[in-house]
């Protein structure tokens, strides 16, 4: 469905994404991590048509991005963005009618009463937005990008800055989209949401591809699973291990106090891949 | 969505987010307060053919009418991304933008426009078919305007203080308060050069019968000549920023 075939993306002389491929097929979660500066969000730009690659082509459908109306795409792109002054004092209804004549689709008071029932906002219908909290706020981005019903919807960080519980409703709903058929691709740096949300993850570094695939694959890539920190009579030591029985030969001639066990994290995954790991 | 209901839609949003503010209203009649306040003590009535409190009135509510420009600059620029990745075609939002401005900073004026009409009613000598040509023309080149500054939010911030500066000139210079004929020399050919002088010249000329700058004939012409200039180069303009935006990836500034 949306497919990247060797893209190089410069800002001036500045190399931002250097060939890059990767394809996403309809009905999937594709979670694109990396560190700040990797191209993340230059990636979703010429997804979405904002910029065009330099070399190399970004295909929706088969055809190339840039080349197709934005009618055409039907691509709905929530930016990692800040509240907007101005508009601060409609309502999410109003808010919503107005994103709905940005996409150039005729929704009806209906289908806004739905979209913000779905995002759990419906009793807030009628509340002004400055009057909203973050969690609220990025239940209304996320009515933003679901309202024109496209099939395609792209995500710029959509946990940044929302608490535990608030993240935990925005993973349930980005499961709910993939239910009604929609496939997603978001950027983002929560580790733990990324890998209970996304059915595939490619990891950039430098604008470069360093590994795509299911969370599994990048578990696997690792070449260890288990993550154990000893505290004995010597001083803390931290091992690495594929598999449990691997720790015996470090438990023997020494006194143990302490010992835990963590089963790796895309985290530990990511920090591994990308070379920041200091232990 | 039909094209008429999304610039509706657009133009009611732009009105609800302007008015529930209340200070926009009390800065507008504040505004409005200063420039009577100015157009009484310094008294410009002895330099001027006329009476300057329907002068000014007429001139401020062309203005509302044709001096959109700022607004379309702030919201292409707070706008932006939105405009380069979702399908609303960026002059359907110029239009909205410009017809939000219309109902928040029109209406106050014509408001006081109506008010004054029976306090100066000897002053006015209304031509009502140079009056509609004037409006027209006045707002097409203020469209051709809108391009330029469209083009120009998409590429920097919106900085207030520029904004406000630039209404600032642009009613300096453009004869709202001073008439033309009185700035100092230089300043008078930069007036010529943007077309709300011409308009707000016609404007003024077709309700005060007022002097015009140059002969009737040679003023539309030259409002006409400007209104096509300026439409085509600040469509071309948006067109060229988009493109480099999108090709050479041009970041704001």
């Amino acid at each position: 469905m949306i497919e990247f075939e060797n893209v190089h993306i410069a800002y001036g002389k500045n190399r931002v994404i250097r060939g890059i491929s990767f394809r996403v097929e309809k009905g999937e979660i594709f979670g694109i991590i990396g560190p700040n500066g990797a191209g993340k969000t230059t990636l979703l730009r010429a997804l979405v048509g904002m910029i065009v690659p330099d070399r190399g082509r970004v295909l929706l459908r088969g055809k190339e991005v840039h080349k197709t109306r934005a009618e055409e795409r039907k691509i709905a792109y929530l930016f990692e963005v800040a509240r907007s002054g101005s508009f601060l004092r409609l309502t999410p209804e109003e808010d919503l009618e107005f994103y709905a004549a940005l996409y150039n689709v005729d929704v009806g008071r209906e289908r806004i009463r739905e979209v913000l029932k779905l995002v759990k906002l419906y009793n807030e219908r009628k509340k002004k937005l400055y009057t909203f909290s973050r969690g609220m706020w990025q239940k209304l981005y996320l009515a933003r990008v679901i309202l024109p019903d496209f099939p395609v919807i792209v995500l710029d960080e959509p946990w940044l800055g929302l608490d535990v519980a608030a993240q935990k409703e925005t993973v349930n709903m980005l499961h709910r989209f993939r239910d009604m058929g929609k496939t997603i691709i978001l950027s983002a740096h929560e580790m733990p949401l990324i890998e209970r949300s996304c059915t595939r993850i490619m990891l950039l570094k430098e604008g470069k591809k360093v590994i795509e695939g299911s969370p599994k694959t990048l578990f696997n890539s690792v070449g260890w699973r288990y993550r154990v920190s000893i505290k004995g009579n010597q001083k803390e030591k931290v091992v690495y291990v594929n598999d449990l029985r691997e720790i015996i030969q470090y438990l023997q001639n020494s006194e143990i106090y302490k010992m835990d066990i963590e089963q790796i994290s895309l985290e530990d995954v990511y920090l591994h891949l990308v070379g920041e790991r200091n232990d | 969505m039909r094209m008429h209901k999304q610039v509706w839609v657009i133009t009611k949003t732009m009105f609800k987010a302007w008015i529930r503010y209340p200070e926009n209203t009390m800065g507008t009649l504040i505004y409005l307060g200063i420039v009577g306040v100015f157009a009484y003590v310094l008294m410009l009535s002895n330099l001027l053919t006329i009476d300057a409190v329907p002068y000014y009135i007429v001139g401020l509510t062309i203005f509302a009418f044709i001096g959109q420009s700022n607004s379309v600059y702030i919201n292409f620029s707070v706008w932006r991304e939105e405009l380069l990745a979702k399908p609303v075609k960026p002059d359907i939002f110029l239009l909205s933008v410009y017809f939000g401005g219309l109902l928040t900073s029109a209406l106050p004026m014509l408001l006081l426009f109506f008010l004054s009409i029976p306090f100066y009613w000897e002053s006015l000598h209304m031509a009502p078919f140079l009056l509609l040509i004037s409006l027209f023309l006045g707002i097409l080149s203020s469209l051709g305007m809108c391009y330029l500054f469209a083009s120009l939010g998409l590429r920097f911030r919106p900085e207030g203080y520029i904004v406000t500066s630039l209404t600032f000139v642009f009613t300096f210079l453009c004869g709202i308060l001073v008439p033309v004929y009185l700035l100092p020399r230089p300043m008078v050919y930069v007036s010529y050069i943007i077309p709300y002088t011409w308009s707000i010249d016609l404007f003024r000329h077709s309700i005060l019968s007022t002097p015009t700058i140059s002969p009737l004939n040679q003023e539309l012409l030259i409002l006409v000549v400007s209104t096509a200039v300026y439409l085509f180069l600040g469509k071309l303009f948006l067109m060229r920023t988009l493109k480099a935006i999108r090709v050479k990836k041009v970041i704001i500034k």
